[in-house]
């Protein structure tokens, strides 16, 4: 059977690296006695050969199935800055009186206000994850998130809206203890506070739990009043 | 007599026999040889081990830093400090203001551009951040520090670098001196040959080699050590092979990143991309021509020539090298003298096996996640939430005080130490010494060993306390003698650490004042399962059978755990799991894994943010506030000591500003020590915290909680006008109210 035209110029491209083999090897042989000296010679390690790697398996998931914004986060127009001093008293000075208001009635704590730092710059996280989201890019969206969260971790917007995407993802447990942190941030604000329990609600509900799901638009409506 | 001719015929059938068997063997060698080159050539060239990197410095306006922080890290980003910048990786930090010409970054979520941007600071706060333009910058990232990395079994490392990245210069001096006609010859030199045999010969010995680039990256890349005679015989037809299949610049840029350069302990560094970072903190494009000298040189001898070790012989080789380029007219002779004039100028800075014990806790992580051939072969990028400042200021605190020890009560040769230092409010790990001399990579005391806790274990007594609706502050709690009887019929009589009983005392005082019988009738009569559901809770899981004893911290924890379960209280009950990596992403910058921010919520906010004052009046007023020796007066120090049996262990764990972090020391026998809590673990996490950028960020005041003006000797609330002692309470259960003197 005569060769096809394709074996015949394989056969043909083999036998010309061949004869390129045969060349290389007259002048090989003879110059590999005198190649190289060992002074110069840059030191080498013994290795095994390589093997082709495996795919990476991924680490823990982060689903990045689209996200669905299923709770519109409030718009609160600025960040908290309703932190408060307790530890200012130092030494023995803790103990010693300070003018108070009314008797008998809880004392006013100051109001230590985030450094404006702060609230730039997290307001343009916030925003980046805005349009990661949009872009349906959930993990970025996180991502900035967190980096929002390192700088100003008292700040509730940012848990509401970290809670917001994993309630959209389906992480309904993560999205309600997300919540529950952010509500112990922001005792001072209705608009967060309401909020907050509206999405525990929903999340409560995605878990099955109606009776805690009522529970949680009780404190909403409360809020609310 | 004449020979037969048909046994000449004979031989000569045989030779020409052999010559096709030898001609068969060569041809099927060469083919073999040829596959060889192309199959290494063309697939995957090296096993590239993961690269942790600590977590980039952030700057914004309103950032807090720590004095000296800011140059500390720039040093260790291998910046320049210089008068004018003129490239990346320059900075000038002079008074209040920064100008930096930033290198720029490929981050996980975004790529930071190389740009010049200014920086201006007050009282160690950003004030402002603007570029050239003088348009207002909201956040700088710098590059994260290379920390170290996770390796093969063969210890190669590697930064890979293109022909692009080089350099002025750099190429002109490689060929320079390695190889002259490298864009001319074949693969091999036979004139460089001839000329190597002639200078041999002269000599009487082997001086010169004759290998051409080409013929080096064989030896390295493809054959072994060893100077057998088959190497020998392979390597020319191999580089001519090489030279017949691919182009001069590709070989030329695998040269670059499989010479061997030097060596860090078990660490072989290959490639220039490496070694300029090994030798002298920089990226390759940033290296002056007598940088780029050194490392051409070294390829002659890297261990011989090895400039930290020989910094003598090494100047010597740069400078040859320098005169060869003057030799070739590359510079002139008076650029060269210059140039020869020049210092090494070699990094201070050790890149790598500097933070053994936060690696530790960076493999235990990824180990879950990942296979260790992965995690040394793939090239992955691993990027930790470690502090480059805090890990620095966590040794340095250390030693400090371990020598200060060793001063006041002699050598304490036996005597062992670990520290944790995470950030309070989302339990990233900042810093991990893992032993009294930091850098040590063997046992771990931060992780590998447990300890008793003792006195430790109190707050979460009164936690569970102050969530059970039945104490508050002022709850008064009875500290005479007290004595518990035991199953097996014998009896337990805690004791107080000065020995006497303080009658009645309020439930506050208990704790500031660590009185064990008190703190034992408390735990007592919330239940001992109660108080070890609530550690638990709080963030470490162990099955402790519920003995009296426990109360008094007899259960062992390690120093991590310790943190952890300080944490959470630290940030109002919300457990954060402690974490070390933020994300781990391909070599070309594509995300495998993000480690998201995972809250819960392990205690009761009130209860919580209650006890966090309690515990920051052991600061003020109790045990812990020695750390004023180290700390401003209007800085939180809220923590407790813990002193166990013997003094066998000393314990200090505590939150500041938006730091937790946890001390232990001991001997590594468990034999007594000269030290309690005070006097040992607090005095190092003084130190380190005073080192800390420190931010007023105290936790929102949760709602429920109502402060009062208190009596604390009736255990009453008293008109705001009266002397007392202002304390938080759960507005369901405020104490009883009393006029000023009742």
């Amino acid at each position: 059977m005569l060769p096809t035209s394709t074996q015949f110029q394989l056969f043909k491209a083999t036998i010309l690296n061949l004869r390129q083999v045969l060349v290389v090897l007259f002048f090989g042989a003879f110059l590999s006695a005198c190649a190289s000296g060992p002074v110069a010679s840059p030191a080498v390690e013994e290795r095994s050969m390589d093997t082709y790697p495996q795919p990476v398996k991924a680490g823990p998931p982060l689903t990045s199935s689209p996200m669905v914004d299923k709770i519109a986060t409030p718009r609160a127009t600025g960040l908290s800055n309703l932190s408060v001093d307790k530890f200012n008293s130092p030494g023995a000075q803790a103990l010693t009186p300070t003018p108070m208001p009314t008797p008998r009635t809880p004392v006013a704590t100051p109001n230590l206000n985030l450094p404006l730092a702060s609230q730039e710059v997290v307001e343009q996280l916030v925003l980046q994850a805005d349009t990661a989201k949009a872009n349906n890019e959930p993990e970025i969206a996180v991502i900035k998130l967190q980096q929002a969260q390192r700088i100003a971790p008292q700040e509730p917007k940012v848990y509401a809206r970290l809670a917001a995407l994993y309630l959209a993802d389906g992480q309904a447990v993560r999205a309600e203890q997300l919540a529950r942190k952010g509500l112990s941030l922001a005792a001072t604000q209705p608009a967060y506070g309401d909020f907050f329990w509206r999405l525990i609600a929903a999340s409560r509900r995605y878990q099955g739990d109606t009776e805690g799901e009522q529970a949680a638009l009780a404190r909403a409506a409360q809020l609310a009043q | 007599m004449a020979q037969h001719p048909h046994k000449a015929n004979k031989f000569w059938r045989f030779v020409w026999q052999l010559l096709t068997v030898l001609a068969v063997c060569t041809l099927v060698l060469l083919i073999w040889l040829d596959a060889q080159v192309r199959h290494r050539f063309e697939g995957h060239r090296w096993t590239l081990p993961a690269k942790v990197y600590a977590r980039p410095l952030e700057l914004y306006v309103g950032k807090q830093l720590a004095d000296g922080q800011l140059a500390y890290e720039l040093q260790q980003l291998g910046y320049r400090a210089v008068q004018q910048l003129h490239k990346p990786g320059q900075y000038r930090l002079q008074n209040n203001r920064l100008e930096i010409y930033t290198r720029g970054f490929h981050f996980v979520d975004a790529s930071e551009v190389s740009n010049r941007q200014e920086v201006i600071l007050q009282a160690g706060r950003i004030l402002s951040m603007h570029d050239t333009q003088g348009q207002d910058l909201h956040l700088i990232r710098l590059e994260p520090q290379l920390i170290g990395g996770i390796y093969p079994s063969h210890n190669e490392d590697r930064e890979l670098v293109q022909l692009d990245d080089l350099p002025a210069g750099f190429i002109q001096t490689l060929l320079a001196v390695e190889d002259r006609t490298y864009y001319e010859h074949l693969g091999i030199s036979p004139a460089g040959i001839a000329r190597a045999m002639a200078v041999n010969f002269k000599a009487g010995r082997i001086v010169q080699g004759g290998s051409t680039i080409t013929q080096q990256l064989v030896k390295n890349f493809y054959l072994s050590a060893e100077q057998t005679l088959w190497r020998k015989l392979i390597e020319a037809p191999m580089a001519l092979l090489l030279n017949n299949h691919y182009s001069k610049d590709e070989i030329l840029e695998v040269y670059l990143n499989e010479v061997f350069l030097g060596q860090q302990g078990k660490r072989a560094i290959h490639g220039f991309g490496l070694a300029s970072w090994y030798y002298f903190g920089q990226p390759l494009n940033e290296l002056a021509l007598h940088q780029t000298a050194l490392l051409v040189g070294m390829i002659k001898g890297p261990s011989y020539y090895n400039p930290k070790r020989y910094p003598q012989r090494a100047k010597q080789r740069r400078d040859l090298v320098l005169k060869i380029l003057a030799d070739v007219g590359m510079i002139s002779d008076t650029e060269m003298q210059d140039l020869q004039s020049k210092p090494l100028q070699l990094t201070k800075v050790t890149q790598y096996s500097r933070y053994p014990a936060y690696m530790d806790l960076v493999r235990q992580q990824l180990q879950q996640a990942y296979k260790t051939n992965d995690l040394s072969n793939q090239g992955l990028r691993v990027f930790t939430t470690i502090d480059p400042w805090a890990q620095y200021q966590a040794n340095k605190a250390m030693q400090k005080s371990l020598t200060s020890l060793t001063t006041q009560y002699g050598d304490q040769n036996k005597l062992q130490a670990a520290l944790v230092l995470s950030q309070r409010h989302n339990g990233e790990v900042l810093a991990v010494v893992g032993d009294r001399d930091g850098g040590y990579a063997g046992h771990n005391w931060a992780l590998d060993d447990s300890r008793q806790v003792g006195s430790l274990i109190k707050p979460i007594i009164h936690l569970t306390a102050l969530a059970s609706e039945r104490f508050h502050l002022l709850s008064p709690l009875d500290d005479s003698p007290l004595t518990i009887p035991q199953p097996d019929g014998s009896v337990w009589q805690p004791a107080n650490y000065d020995g006497q009983s303080h009658g009645v005392v309020p439930m506050y005082q208990a704790l500031v004042k660590s009185y064990n019988i008190a703190n034992v009738r408390l735990g007592m009569s919330l239940g001992v399962d109660k108080v070890l559901e609530q550690l638990s809770a709080l963030g470490v899981k162990q099955n402790w059978e519920p003995y009296p004893s426990r109360l008094l911290g007899a259960l062992e924890l390690s120093p991590m755990e310790v943190n952890q379960v300080y944490q959470t209280m630290a940030n109002n009950g919300f457990y954060n799991p402690l974490s070390i990596v933020r994300d781990v992403t391909k070599a070309n910058g594509q995300l495998l894994s993000h480690y998201p921010y995972q809250v819960r919520q392990a205690a009761d906010p009130q209860a919580t943010y209650i006890l966090q004052q309690e515990l920051a009046l052991i600061g003020r007023q109790g045990t812990a506030r020695g750390a004023y020796a180290y700390l401003p007066t209007e800085q939180i120090v809220a923590g407790k000591t813990g002193t166990t049996n013997d003094q066998r262990d000393s314990w200090f764990s505590g939150f500041s500003g938006r730091h937790v972090a946890t001390v232990w020391m001991g001997n590594t026998d468990a034999t007594p020590t000269p030290l309690t809590g005070s006097s040992g673990a607090l005095q190092v996490w003084g130190r380190l915290l005073s080192k800390l950028p420190y931010e007023k960020d105290e936790v929102n005041q949760p709602p429920g909680v109502d402060w009062f003006r208190t009596n604390p000797t009736t255990g009453t609330i008293i008109d705001a006008d009266c002397e007392g002692l202002v304390l938080p309470f759960n507005q369901t259960r405020p104490p009883a109210k009393a006029n000023c003197d009742n």
